[in-house]
């Protein structure tokens, strides 16, 4: 086997064995932080945990220490386990490509319709056929209205609406919303997940009332009016929300989210750009300390007795 | 122990609320069923395992739209009460009515079906109702409260 096949290979099987292994972390986090409120940072961290350090695990430790460490020729051959282990990486990563190319197409298609009979109302854009309101697209996201939304909300409260969807925008979701999708993990598979993305999307879609509202009490009232009122539109609308848009009316939230602005506008909550920096910075510090103590060797040994040992 | 994985696995298997509601619904359920009014966060106190406040909120407004509770406004929140006994909604499944429906064609289905989504409407406008009335009753407070400031002679405390 040559080095980039057997580079390949194993790639693969460590991206599976270390995806299981976080998926398992994950869902152990989740049940231990289920009674707990956590930010939807911190949820979302949960969610992709197993897809961002199998990656990292594979593309920092295992291929560098892989290519430095194994000779060009060998004469090493895959085991039926470890195979079944590639083949598994294999299928969270095709089921990954399929989701990120219909997510994108459904995005084009989306934006291609939404040219032909979109028309702009100041900041966001008036669309036939669209029932409520969202922000669609990833990379350039817009604010969508419907024209029943248009009509159905007074100023006040289409103001507030389009607010809500500016901090969708401003907070990247659906970007968040898209990793979420897309991300290659065992843990995607497990009914665990859907409930971590729940929770996550209730804490964002609160995270954006609370800006949209910025603690006044007549926006609060503004804001509950609306999403009543949009819930009650007919849903069967032309054009269907893509999974990576954010939309403004969440049926499973829509009770939660009234009583809570109905009770009294939250605070706006704070921004945790310092806390991300420090968690980036030490997820980046991680391969560097690894490889200052010397773990790509003993990665690599792993890897031998693995290929050696297993049938 | 065989027994008891017996019990746990092949029973579960044959209770028909294991087909038409989740782990977290059986479980809301059985809390209900065990009598009383219960507010969300005595749901959550009973469940014996760590859940979120929302996420028993959103399960009991599901099994509310479900029909399977009922529930009334006391004070700001509302109080859950089992709206059919377990035996009651074990014996509508287990007939198998959907089963007997659909094999007398597709168009005998129609009438179940439209029945279904009525009774689903049905709760649903009812809960916009009352999110509706909530709305309204916020405002008129919004609106009392921004009067008697105007009406206020300047000096006096709030």
């Amino acid at each position: 086997m040559n080095l980039a096949l057997s580079s390949a290979l194993l790639g693969l099987i460590w991206f599976a064995i270390t995806n299981l292994t976080a998926t398992l972390l994950a869902c152990l986090l989740v049940r231990a932080t289920a009674s707990r409120q956590l930010s939807a940072g911190g949820l979302l961290a949960l969610r992709l945990m197993p897809a961002t350090l199998s990656t990292l695990f594979v593309a920092t430790l295992f291929l560098p220490a892989h290519i430095l460490f194994e000779p060009a020729e060998s004469e090493e051959s895959l085991g039926l386990t470890l195979g079944a282990v590639a083949a598994l990486a294999v299928l969270l990563l095709l089921r990954s490509l399929f989701r990120v190319a219909s997510v994108l197409r459904a995005d084009f298609e989306l934006f291609a319709l939404m040219r032909r009979v979109a028309r702009p109302h100041g900041t966001a854009f008036e669309v036939r056929g669209l029932a409520g309101v969202s922000l669609a697209g990833i990379v350039r996201p817009r604010i969508l209205i419907g024209s029943s939304a248009l009509a159905a909300l007074t100023p006040a409260e289409l103001e507030v609406a389009i607010s809500h969807e500016h901090a969708h925008r401003r907070s990247l979701d659906n970007v968040k919303r898209f990793a979420i999708c897309c991300a290659p993990d065992v843990l995607g598979l497990l009914p665990i997940a859907r409930r971590l993305e729940r929770r996550w999307e209730a804490e964002t879609e609160c995270q954006a009332d609370a800006w949209a509202v910025g603690g006044d009490t007549s926006r609060a009232v503004a804001l509950a009016s609306a999403l009543v009122k949009v819930a009650r539109l007919p849903r069967a609308a032309a054009i269907q929300p893509s999974p990576s848009w954010s939309n403004f009316h969440v049926p499973a939230l829509l009770e939660m989210r009234v009583r809570r602005l109905i009770d009294g506008p939250s605070h706006v909550p704070r921004r945790h750009t310092a806390w991300w920096g420090a968690i980036v910075l030490a997820v980046a510090a991680l391969p560097a300390a690894a490889w200052a103590f010397d773990l790509p060797y003993a990665i690599h040994v792993a890897t031998e007795t693995l290929v050696t040992h297993l049938p | 122990m065989f027994k008891s994985f017996r019990s746990s696995w092949l029973g579960s298997a044959r209770d028909p609320l294991r087909a038409a509601l989740g782990r977290l619904e059986r479980a809301v359920m059985d809390t209900v069923w065990a009598g009383g009014d219960f507010a969300v966060k005595d749901v959550q106190a009973a469940l014996g395992r760590p859940v979120a406040y929302t996420t028993v909120m959103t399960t009991l407004d599901r099994l509310f739209k479900k029909g399977l509770v009922r529930r009334r406004r006391e004070g700001r929140a509302f109080v859950y009460t089992a709206a059919l006994e377990r035996h009651e909604i074990e014996a509508s499944m287990t007939a198998g009515l959907l089963d007997g429906v659909l094999a007398n064609g597709p168009g005998a289905a129609r009438p179940f079906l439209s029945n279904l989504v009525d009774v689903v409407g049905d709760s649903h406008d009812e809960l916009l109702d009352e999110l509706e009335r909530l709305v309204r009753d916020k405002r008129e407070t919004i609106r009392r409260e921004r009067e008697a400031k105007r009406d206020r002679p300047k000096g006096e405390p709030a």
